[in-house]
């Protein structure tokens, strides 16, 4: 297997007004999310990738599942073992299990809701054994709350293989992505860790997309009632989730949900209070994002009086506040 | 009004007195319109399915040629046929001309250009879903045939039943390969014009009865697989 896959002078049309001679590459084992608006790109390039527009030639061996899952005449079963061989087939019905289809196997696949197509249609792609794996938008038909562990799925399954996602939800960019790469206008607008990333967007275009953003890993250390305690290194904080102790987790809140303060604040709603140093002020539009170093980089989001009336500058310890119901966690692993 | 039903009257006569002159054209009839249509969509379906997949300067040509062939005249087919199985031309030596084979080649011929029309507007007419998940599936060619085909199911079965359409009802082209040799290359539609030129009405309309009824029953069946590919899977 190669340590990479690389993917350069990708155009369509062949006039190139959508993707105009565009590189990219994905490690062997990595887990890469291609994120932006509708109509920016991404599923063309995940196309051309897969070879099922463009000139084909040099396909690269990928399992591809498309964004509208297709059944075709048949059963659930006939649909999730096409074209699967070997050890594959065992693998799909196992993963369909997983995916609750058991029921569903010997039905007519066409009478599937658009979530249990999208179940078949990544049980197949997961079962194939292909070292690059391509899905457009897999949590999307997925019910909210089954999202957390059908993401977790996708992420045991492509453990040692890579994985190229597109998606518009931040949501699946946090529970997918070890990579993120922003792409709107058929270019790459930015590429580094979700964290970097969202925390930190390069332009105010990227920045525009994405919105400014946090996201923490850490391990929960407590857990109980539906809220747990979630210790990233320099700082625990309360999140709610189902996560059990020992599970890692990635949690992801908006820049403008966080309150900056000088002193410790008492008395509020928040459960989240972290001591940090103010490390940086940027503009973004008519909001400054400030930056604070807690041990990680925090982002809040504030106007320009509101940061006037604090008195704060580089340099300065400051408080940071951020309400548990404002934060959203994905659990990423056991 | 008492012509018209002294008519029909002597076509039951006729199928009455069914004997082994009808039972040979009938069996003939069959054996040429089904290995036409066996021959025509054989080759006609993958070719149509290729058609509506394929990306290639001059495509439109194809299809351009494609559709004047659906609705080629059959007696300039016939006619091309007879040239090429003359005893001079290229394929007289095999001495074919007033043959069955003669006649299952050019209805073959044109049965061809239907069977590639009706399957690539069918393929064409897929899903872009249906077509995008065709192309990300790993499947081996024949495999890929396969489930475009099924997947098509309804029209590529019209296909057929447009394909033995047109052959069982043509008379110019198996009239000008064939000859209408009694016992030997008469078939439905051959009959019916000779039976007709000399005035025998009852024969006529009985082999008329016998030909609407063989085309009925070919379609029913057609139709019925039709109906299972709609409905079910």
């Amino acid at each position: 297997m190669p340590d990479s896959f690389t993917f350069s002078g990708l155009r369509f049309p062949s006039d190139g007004s959508v993707i105009n001679d565009l590189s990219l590459n994905v490690g062997s084992s990595e887990r890469v999310v291609l994120y932006g608006p509708n109509g920016g790109g991404k599923t063309t390039i995940l196309r051309l990738i897969a070879g099922t527009i463009g000139n084909a030639e040099g396909r690269a061996d990928t399992a591809y599942m498309p964004q509208k899952p297709h059944m075709f005449r048949g059963t659930t079963r006939t649909n999730l073992l096409l074209g699967l061989v070997g050890d594959e087939p065992a693998e799909a019905i196992r993963l369909a299990s997983l995916l609750g289809l058991d029921d569903f196997l010997d039905a007519d696949a066409r009478s599937l809701s658009g979530g249990q197509a999208q179940r078949v249609a990544l049980a197949r792609t997961l079962a194939s054994q292909a070292p690059l794996v391509l899905l457009d938008e897999p949590l999307a038909p997925i019910t909210a709350a089954d999202r957390s562990d059908v993401a977790r799925l996708i992420r045991e399954q492509t453990e040692h293989r890579a994985l190229l996602c597109v998606t518009h939800s931040i949501e699946t960019v946090v529970a997918l992505g070890d990579r993120l790469v922003i792409v709107d206008g058929g270019l790459i607008l930015q590429d580094g860790a979700p964290g970097d990333v969202l925390n930190n967007p390069d332009t105010d275009a990227v920045a525009t997309i994405v919105g400014v953003g946090n996201v923490i890993e850490g391990t929960v250390t407590h857990a109980g009632d539906g809220l747990a305690t979630v210790d990233c290194g320099p700082f625990k904080f309360t999140v709610v989730t189902d996560a059990a102790v020992g599970d890692t987790v990635r949690v992801r809140f908006g820049a403008e949900t966080v309150a900056l303060h000088v002193e410790r604040p008492t008395g509020g709603s928040q459960r989240n209070t972290i001591s940090g140093t103010l490390r940086e002020v940027i503009e973004r539009g008519r909001l400054l994002e400030v930056v604070v170093d807690a041990g990680v980089p925090i982002a809040v989001l504030v106007t320009p009086g509101a940061l006037d009336a604090l008195d704060a500058g580089v340099g300065d310890a400051v408080w940071v506040a951020v309400k548990t119901a404002s934060m959203s966690a994905i659990r990423i692993g056991p | 009004m008492e012509y018209l039903w002294n008519v029909l009257l002597d076509a039951f006569a006729y199928l009455r007195d069914f004997g082994p002159d009808l039972r040979s054209i009938i069996v003939l009839t069959l054996v040429v319109s089904l290995a036409a249509t066996f021959i025509g969509a054989g080759f006609g379906i993958p070719f149509g399915v290729w058609l509506a997949r394929a990306k290639f300067r001059g495509r439109s040509v194809v299809m351009w040629s494609v559709n004047v062939g659906m609705g080629l005249p059959p007696v300039l087919a016939g006619l091309f046929v007879l040239l090429l199985l003359w005893g001079e031309g290229p394929l007289g030596g095999l001495d074919l001309l007033f043959t069955p084979t003669a006649m299952i080649i050019v209805q073959s011929v044109l049965a061809f250009p239907i069977a590639v029309g009706v399957t690539a507007a069918a393929v064409s007419s897929l899903s872009p879903a249906a077509v995008e998940q065709i192309a990300a599936l790993r499947l081996p060619n024949l495999r890929r045939f396969w489930l475009i085909v099924s997947e098509a199911r309804p029209g590529v079965i019209a296909a057929v039943a447009a394909a033995f359409g047109r052959v069982i009802a043509e008379v110019g082209a198996v009239l000008i390969v064939g000859g209408n040799i009694a016992g030997e290359t008469r078939v439905l539609t051959t009959a019916i014009v000779q039976e007709s030129r000399q005035a025998r009405f009852g024969a006529a309309v009985g082999l008329g009865i016998v030909l609407l009824t063989l085309s009925i029953l070919v379609n029913g069946l057609l139709t019925w697989l039709q109906a299972r590919g709609t409905q079910n899977a």
